[in-house]
């Protein structure tokens, strides 16, 4: 059965984190951003670089869970982490977190996942 | 009908010696092992022997590249992953296992291995055939690490 929704579960480093109940990820799948450049003969397709981020990864977390993730953000060794989806799905990777802010009346936590390559999927 | 194996006997055993010594466990500990399920009583007792056997199939490698590397290779691969690779054993680790109840053997396994190898525990747990059975074998060990 197709199933889409909220996250199940985010890994850091063999770390569970709290995803928020509302979380949406804006999760990019492709390496490439990808347009057409006009001309006055027929397109030109463009292919540009970029990494393929996980980002909007809301995560409720105590002060000492966003230590963490702040000492993990500035590691300069690449991290171990994978994210669940809502059908059972899950993406892995090596790669870095951007650390975006931290709500403090809520904890609400935002970070972006960095893959240094691709995410592997396993479903 | 015999088995196809990758690997001889005692390079299998160097292996798993491999293992054993780098968390300095003995076989005898897994007799040591109490518990009221003979289960998992049995699934102590036999860990190491099926490991020794998973091995020579060639669905386990250990090298002590980076200190100790444990290489699972999928028999059945789930989407794009074809092998699991587990992490050296820290506190870190073994405090997964509070989210399993105290005699849920196997949950607190595959809280474990999920840590272990940077995997939610609900993947972990969606394996199936002998790509799970080499799951609660390593955690068997793992769990008297």
């Amino acid at each position: 059965m197709a199933v889409v929704g909220t996250l199940r579960n985010v890994i850091i480093e063999g770390v569970p984190y709290r995803a928020a109940g509302d979380t949406d990820v804006s999760h990019i799948l492709t390496k490439f951003e990808v347009s057409l450049i006009p001309t006055s003969g027929s397109a030109e397709k463009s292919m540009v670089a970029r990494i393929p981020a996980a980002e909007s990864m809301v995560l409720i977390t105590t002060a000492e869970e966003a230590e963490n993730l702040k000492n993990f953000s500035e590691a300069l060794d690449w991290l171990n982490m994978s994210f669940e989806l809502a059908d059972g799905k899950s993406y892995a990777t090596q790669g870095t977190i951007e650390f975006e802010n931290r709500e403090t009346a809520t904890g609400r936590t935002t970070i972006q996942m960095l893959p240094r390559d691709d995410w592997v999927l396993f479903a | 009908m015999t088995k196809n194996y990758v690997l001889d006997e005692q390079p299998a055993q160097d292996q798993l010696d491999l293992l054993l010594d780098f968390y300095d466990i003995e076989i005898a500990d897994f007799s040591d092992f109490k518990s009221p399920d003979a289960r998992v009583q049995e699934a102590m007792r036999s860990a190491a022997k099926r490991l020794l056997r998973y091995i020579r199939r060639g669905y386990i490698e250990i090298t002590t590249e980076n200190g100790l590397t444990i290489t699972q290779r999928l028999k059945f691969p789930k989407g794009e992953t074809t092998e699991l690779h587990y992490q050296i054993m820290t506190g870190k680790a073994k405090i997964q296992m509070k989210r399993a109840d105290e005699d849920d053997f196997y949950g607190k396994i595959y809280c474990l291995v999920g840590s272990l190898t940077n995997l939610p525990e609900g993947s972990i747990s969606s394996l199936i055939g002998v790509d799970s059975s080499v799951v609660e074998c390593l955690g068997a060990i793992f769990l008297t690490a």
